[in-house]
């Protein structure tokens, strides 16, 4: 499903070039968990945001369902991004002002889908994650691991074939963090590729594979694990 | 959820922000509107003034001069009563049509009245050629036989006021009349005048029917036309009859150029004013929308980076701001208003009852529509600044940052 050729990306120019991405491919099936680690500076972040058709590479291709993200413009690369990924954040990114509900509604307020049904399928996703309580809750006013839950339905809101998380555990106690991987595992085991971005060795351990980045360059085998 | 409600929610959660932006936008348009409002009511009041003096137009017999005319002292010579009605119906019927649109007729001369050197006047009823009712200030009220109007310091000298009886004239041709009115201070010869119907006058001088003074009234809108005008009056009643010009028709140039001088300046001054509002407003709004983008780059950068496109998050932005312009229109709009009204004196207050019948071209409710869709402009266009910040946010720039 997706298909990294040769990505390399590099900061800068000149004397001040920094190489964030160093030659890397590789390839995601559906229903693959795929975590990648390594310490900080390694480039795991670029490399997520790269599959996520955020940060354009500078030389290489990213290809999901055959369709190249960085070889259309950026409606089309928006339209993509809708379609085939959801997102979720260390940070969580939530807008603080928003409702739970409301902030899983995001990804859905261009699709042309009316309130009731975005509000329906927004309900949906919460119900998945145990928040069917905090709808109406300000986002401001959950708990750091409601907050997270909510990242993670708003990533699951608009059905996407692939789900990047960066680091989705990092402020979150072992428990928490617990119950957002088994949510991944769920939706793995429902199809959905997830790729996971930690520095954290043992959460790499849930997944399928683990792809190692070490300044910029794959240090583990990037094929699929059969 | 709609683009338009996110935009709702925003303005709420950050209130503060929002009041600040609403209360230099209400600012801006306020001033604008007052500045506006004070530049109509000065020419306004300017038109009242101008009405009010009357006449623009003074014809004189020959051999009177206008120092003559303004001391109140023009000897035994006069024209005959007739000349006033031949005047008017010239004056409409000429082409191009003069616009002078009152004549009046009046009989002046030194007079002792009760004792005080006094000057009396008698006058015509006002020939009023097809001008518009509302336009006849200035003119001179009609005067029956048995009334009286006092100049303001004839009113001091005979110690009399509304309502009491005044005796003119001696022994046999005495007449006692009622006064009906005690003019206003003018700082002018009228002030010592004594006015009563013209056939009163002519009676208590025995001069027959004849005047030795005509006005024309109302001639100010002509501007820069009032010497041609006059020069057309005193060439159609002065040409020859027996060789002498008959008199000469003198024009009040000057004060009709300090008219239009003080208008212009005055709206220079308040233009210019309304320029520094529309600054400030600008100043603020520009100011306000590039805070509130860097405010809300992380925000932005989630939008782009999940769903929105460059142009929903810049329409984001906007609406807030039309929202916001919208409202601070409106209430731009009733506080220009209410500081006009409650500061600005009758001088400036176009909606003052004394002023109301000279407003010839306040449209209030037009320069309400343009106040709100300048504050329209003026909010939406500043915030594009902010708008295109927010619309070229880099989302994994954005989202890397914690």
């Amino acid at each position: 499903m997706l298909d990294v050729q040769q990505v390399t990306k590099v900061y800068g120019r000149g004397t001040r070039a920094i190489t964030a991405l160093d030659d890397v491919s590789l390839h995601v099936n559906r229903g693959e968990f795929v975590a990648i680690v390594g310490p900080s500076g390694s480039g795991k972040t670029s490399l997520l945001l790269t599959l996520g058709g955020l940060l354009s590479p500078s030389s290489g291709k990213v290809l999901i369902d055959g369709a190249s993200f960085y070889d259309v413009g950026g409606p089309a690369r928006t339209a993509l991004r809708l379609k085939y990924c959801g997102f979720m954040f260390q940070t969580f990114h939530l807008i603080p002002y928003l409702t739970a509900i409301e902030n899983v509604q995001l990804p859905l307020i261009t699709t042309g889908i009316n309130s009731r049904s975005q509000r329906e399928l927004a309900e949906k996703c919460l119900k998945t994650v145990g928040l069917e309580e905090r709808l109406g809750q300000p986002a401001a006013k959950l708990s750091v691991g409601e907050m997270q839950r909510v990242a993670l339905a708003r990533a699951l809101v608009n059905h996407p074939a692939l789900i990047l998380a960066d680091e989705p555990t990092a402020n979150l106690d072992e428990e928490t963090a617990t119950k957002v991987v088994d949510f991944l595992q769920t939706f793995r085991n429902e199809g959905v590729a997830i790729i996971l971005v930690t520095h954290d060795t043992e959460l790499g351990d849930a997944a399928d594979r683990v792809i190692r980045l070490k300044r910029g360059k794959v240090v583990e085998p990037t094929g699929p694990q059969d | 959820m709609r683009i338009t409600y996110i935009a709702l929610k925003e303005l709420w959660h950050r209130k503060l922000g929002a009041l600040v932006l609403l209360l230099g936008v209400t600012l801006s348009v306020g001033l604008i509107v007052a500045f506006q409002r004070v530049s109509q009511g000065g020419i306004n009041e300017l038109r009242k003034a101008m009405l009010e003096f009357g006449k623009n137009i003074v014809v004189l017999p020959a051999g009177v001069t206008f120092e003559q005319y303004w001391a109140g002292d023009l000897g035994d010579r006069t024209f005959p009563e007739e000349d006033v009605k031949s005047l008017a119906e010239f004056c409409i019927h000429s082409k191009p049509k003069l616009l002078a649109r009152h004549f009046q007729g009046c009989l002046q001369r030194e007079m002792i009245i009760q004792g005080k050197p006094l000057i009396l006047c008698g006058i015509t009823v006002e020939i009023d050629l097809n001008a518009p009712k509302a336009v006849t200030k200035g003119a001179q009220a009609p005067l029956a036989p048995d009334q009286a109007e006092l100049g303001y310091r004839a009113a001091q000298a005979l110690r009399l006021k509304k309502g009491d009886p005044l005796v003119l004239g001696q022994a046999d041709r005495a007449h006692t009349c009622s006064v009906v009115r005690v003019r206003k201070e003018t700082g002018t010869v009228d002030d010592y005048k004594v006015f009563v119907d013209l056939a009163q006058a002519q009676a208590l001088l025995g001069t027959g029917k004849v005047v030795n003074v005509i006005e024309a009234v109302s001639c100010m809108c002509a501007n820069q036309f009032l010497p041609k005008i006059a020069a057309k009056i005193e060439k159609h009643l002065f040409s020859v009859k027996d060789g002498k010009p008959r008199g000469k028709a003198y024009h009040f140039q000057a004060i009709v150029d300090a008219r239009r001088e003080a208008r212009q300046s005055n709206l220079e001054h308040m233009n210019l004013l309304t320029i520094a509002a529309a600054v400030f407003g600008v100043v603020i709004v520009a100011g306000y929308s590039i805070w509130s983008a860097r405010e809300r780059r992380k925000e932005m950068g989630l939008m782009l980076a999940i769903a929105a496109r460059p142009l929903d998050v810049a329409a984001l932005v906007q609406l807030k701001m039309l929202l916001l312009g919208l409202l601070g229109g409106v209430l731009g709009c009733a506080l220009g208003n209410a500081v006009v009204a409650l500061y600005g004196g009758s001088g400036f207050n176009p909606n003052h009852p004394a002023l109301r019948k000279y407003v010839l071209n306040v449209d209030a409710w037009t320069l309400y529509a343009l106040a709100v869709a300048g504050a329209l402009v003026l909010a939406v266009i500043p915030s594009l600044v902010g708008a295109v910040m927010v619309s070229r946010t880099d989302p994994a720039e954005t989202l890397r940052e914690l």
